[in-house]
């Protein structure tokens, strides 16, 4: 222990001399605060455009009530409006569903760029409609991507190791003097690790130093303990894992030259050419699809249920929606077209949902064969951890988009019971519809 | 200096473990090469089988009315260029899927980097990350030493007392260096010129590209070999010349590209369509009747026709009024998005002219912007897709305004050979001339670059001795 000791307190001396290993740290530390700033920029930018669409949503809602307390029937210049009809009422309840980001955001934007984050539910939505494309911005920086926290820790975090560790061990074989060492100090592995640790401890206060004040900002050490541990979990294993690699190149390896190259070799070898050669790997098994049957379903198939003859329509609405059975309607010895029609988009949006399921299998298949890459890609493994663990990884994402759906679920089941039930919609009742189509 | 250089060809032939490396170099070039040729065909076929797929779609409508067509729509697919296999650039985060149809311009989804999880934070194993960035590396690698063991082991005495001079060394061992890294160049780009299918631009493009990178890596190798020179020793060298390419290559293009977009600021989503909502309900609503602009519209039209009531108009009014709609939203479109386009070329700019300070940034944006799938290719693709929607949809229109129906005969259809005489979307990329003018900048950075790098070792080397 004492050689550990000792050689972690010549190791201070020796950095505090070394510019630039001082300049590199540094660096780090820059890094850290600029990925953790970007994170919590979008973060802020997510929470306030949410915050604006309850407002925007209020209004509206605000104005439907004050409808039906003037007595009007809808907007002056839309006639065939009628509020009280619970098609239409519906069709003016805001049914937002918004993906709120996680307070974990600043340490890993992960895929957030990459899909929205809000929808306003209609009757027709899906959860793969237009209206959920990213927000905007410029493709370039999109591919480029962003430097965040995540991408400090696993991209630049290697590198400064490299430029910590690179000349343990080899600037003593460069300047001659290795063999005093090994006289001097009884295993010479023992000694390096010592040097080793010491940069482990600059590197984890490094980190908590940063990354503490931003989950005090986003309230998530408060909010979300469990999710920060497994966080710091994760990327000090990460931090170990290469110091772990760097370690045996250290021992290996003799003269700074090579272990920098080898190093250097390793870093790229591990975070571009690995991942790189994984994606390439994964687009030829699994080409982007065109979504052609989501298409085709929504255009047509959509369209044929609507053309069916009436009859047949309430038979399918009686068949997949049993609780129709206790309605007014059904008891109705003649077809109401009307209440049909208010009704198809239940039809319609079952057999949507089957074929969005269709979608998610296929990109599912596309995720397991990216699992078991990461036996090859060890850092998107941790890349797609940190991901999860902040709530923007394709998974995230996924819920989001099931959240989506049970909204549509609710309001086409609301609108096909209460148009069945002949329900003549109030202020009351639309205040319940509001209820139950928001958080 | 040819002496010099022969000499280093030599000593770097003697090098097995650089052999070594140079055989599996050029085996992984071929390789991804290939690979990416095969992955860009396949994703070609896909697109073309769903593009049929659409058309059929469009073509087998029986009966309907024009205006239900509309609705109807079609779909456009994003194409990728031949030589897109070398460089994908934009192409897996943007969507590839455009829906055409009436009153709605829609936007382009289904991106690839939407469908999964995350792999990599610098896209796939193409080419182009290889080439832009591990052979770099490879050469800083070979170059770094290249005077400075000179220096450490006194040879450079020698050699000047032998009539060279220190910019004639740097020169030499330089063009040494980089002609190794044209090697590995023309291995890449002769597979390219060989999988590619014979298009007299494609191949223009394949050759400036080629150009492109021999002058980044003459800056890379005669960078490091000058400071090679000019440093004490090879760590300090190889340090300095590793963290300028991390800050090159890694950093500083996400670090700039992030500052273009906070410099010159997009709307959100929601305040874009909420702006565009607003300035179109202010326009003629094509289902709306009372609307003001409509009644203006209507008055004109019975004055032209010399009727009272659209009744008695000899063609169909909505059809007019729809089109009339319809050129209502096209400015709205114009607007609208052509801010965010100003924006976008604004913040493209400002990055083009980041190169200023860092060459790679203008390697990169030219290798995206010659294989077709840089920005100004997506905002070119999509303005086409709007010009197309535009006919599309005015076809329509007009058919429905003077096709033979009265205003009001929602059940007027159209036959069969009306919609297959409406011809399908065509893209084709624009002109080699007209997308060099958007990379001037660039151009002039690398060439910039490399003149006063030169410059500088031509002028400020040539006396100075490093012994």
């Amino acid at each position: 222990m004492s050689l550990i000791a000792s050689s972690i307190r010549s190791e201070n001396i020796h950095f505090k001399r070394n510019p630039y290993k001082i300049g590199a740290l540094l660096l780090f530390f820059v890094a850290a605060i600029y990925g953790l700033q970007n994170g919590y920029t979008l973060y802020q930018t997510q929470t306030e455009e949410i915050e604006k669409i309850k407002i925007k949503n209020k209004k509206t809602s605000d104005q439907v009530i004050q409808w039906f307390a003037e007595g009007k029937s809808g907007p002056e210049n839309r006639p065939w409006i009628n509020i009280s009809d619970p098609y239409w009422s519906l069709w003016y309840t805001p049914s937002p569903v918004c993906k709120t980001p996680s307070g974990l955001m600043p340490l890993s934007i992960g895929q957030a760029e990459q899909f929205g984050y809000y929808k306003q539910v209609s009757n027709r939505s899906t959860p793969y409609d237009a209206d959920l494309a990213e927000e905007i911005a410029n493709p370039e920086r999109l591919a480029i991507g962003t430097l965040d926290f995540s991408f400090v820790i696993l991209f630049l975090l290697p590198a400064i190791l490299l430029v910590l560790l690179f000349n343990i061990g080899g600037l003593e074989k460069d300047l001659g003097f290795e063999h005093l060492i090994y006289i001097s100090v009884s295993d010479h592995k023992i000694w390096i690790l010592g040097r080793y640790l010491y940069y482990l401890i600059i590197i984890v206060a490094t980190i908590l130093f940063t990354v503490l004040p931003y989950s005090i900002l986003t309230k998530s050490m408060l909010e979300h303990p469990g999710k920060m541990l497994h966080f710091f979990l994760y990327t000090f294993l990460y931090v170990i894992s290469w110091m772990a690699i760097f370690f045996i190149v250290s021992v290996a390896f003799s003269g700074s030259k090579n272990i920098s190259i080898v190093m250097v070799a390793l870093w790229l070898t591990l975070t571009v050419v690995l991942p790189g050669t994984s994606h390439q790997l994964t687009t030829l098994n699994y080409p982007a699809t065109y979504m052609t049957d989501l298409l085709d379903a929504k255009r047509e198939e959509a369209d044929k249920i609507s053309e069916l003859p009436k009859e047949k329509i309430k038979n399918l609405l009686i068949a997949s929606f049993p609780e129709l059975r206790n309605s007014l309607h059904y008891s109705d010895t003649s077809i109401n077209e009307e209440i049909i029609n208010n009704s198809v988009s239940y039809l319609v949006n079952n057999m949507m949902k089957e074929t969005a399921r269709k979608i998610e299998v296929l990109h599912e298949e596309k995720n397991s064969f990216i699992k078991k890459l990461y036996l090859i890609n060890p850092v998107g493994f941790f890349q797609n951890k940190l991901n999860g663990i902040a709530d923007t990884d394709y998974y995230s994402f996924q819920l989001f988009r099931n959240k989506i759906q049970d909204r549509i679920n609710k309001k086409v089941s609301l609108m096909a019971s209460e148009s069945w039930n002949k329900v003549a919609v109030d202020s009351v009742r639309y205040q319940q519809y509001l209820k139950e189509l928001n958080d | 200096m040819n002496t010099i250089v022969v000499n280093e060809w030599k000593n770097l032939a003697r090098d097995k473990g650089l052999l070594m490396a140079s055989i599996f170099f050029a085996i992984v070039l071929i390789a991804v090469s290939i690979i990416s040729v095969e992955e860009v065909k396949q994703s070609k076929d896909n697109q073309q089988k769903a593009q049929n797929h659409m058309r059929e779609k469009w073509e087998s409508i029986d009966s309907m009315n024009a205006h239900s067509a509309a609705h109807y729509g079609t779909y456009l697919y994003k194409p990728i260029s031949a030589i897109g296999n070398f460089d994908e650039g934009v192409y897996s985060v943007t969507g590839k899927v455009l829906r055409i149809e009436g009153h709605v311009q829609n936007e382009i989804v289904y991106s690839e980097a939407s469908q999964s999880l995350l792999m990599s934070k610098f896209g796939k194993l193409k080419s182009s990350l290889i080439l832009q960035y591990i052979i770099p590396l490879l050469l800083i690698f070979l170059a770094f030493n290249s005077m400075s063991n000179e220096k450490e082991s006194g040879r450079v005495k020698l050699l000047y007392l032998q009539g060279a001079n220190t910019a004639q060394l740097i020169f030499s061992k330089s063009i040494a260096v980089w002609m190794y890294g044209i090697l590995l160049l023309s291995i890449t780009f002769f597979v390219q010129l060989l999988w590619l299918p014979p298009d007299y631009d494609q191949t223009q493009r394949l050759l400036l590209l080629f150009v492109v990178f021999v002058l980044y890596y003459y800056i890379m190798v005669i960078g490091t070999i000058y400071l090679s020179a000019k440093l004490k020793n090879n760590t300090a060298v190889l340090t300095m010349t590793l963290a300028g390419w991390m800050l090159w290559t890694i950093f500083l293009p996400k670090i700039l590209g992030n500052t273009s977009e906070k410099v010159f600021q997009l709307p959100s989503r929601q305040a874009f369509l909420t702006s565009m909502q607003e300035d179109r309900s202010k326009g003629i609503d094509g289902h709306n009747p009372s609307d003001k602009r409509e009644k203006e519209l209507k008055e004109k039209v019975l004055k032209e026709y010399n009727v009272t009531d659209v009744k008695d108009l000899p063609i169909n009014f909505d059809g007019i009024r729809m089109q009339a709609d319809e050129e209502y939203g096209n400015q709205v479109w114009d607007k609208h998005f052509g801010n965010n386009y100003t924006l976008l070329k604004k913040q493209k700019t400002f990055y083009q002219l980041s190169g200023i300070i860092n060459p790679f940034i203008s390697l990169q944006n030219l290798s995206m912007g010659l294989c077709g799938t840089d920005m100004h290719h997506h905002i070119h693709f999509l303005q086409q897709a709007e010009l197309y929607r535009r006919e599309f949809i005015k076809l329509l229109n007009d058919r429905h305004a003077f096709g033979g129906s009265k205003t009001g005969e929602w059940e007027w259809t159209e036959k069969n050979e009306f919609f297959r005489s409406i011809k399908d979307f065509e893209y084709r990329n624009p002109a080699l001339g007209s997308l060099l003018q958007s990379y001037q900048v660039d151009l002039f950075c690398l060439i910039g670059w490399a003149a006063l790098i030169t410059t500088i070792v031509l002028f400020k080397e040539k006396k100075k001795e490093y012994v």
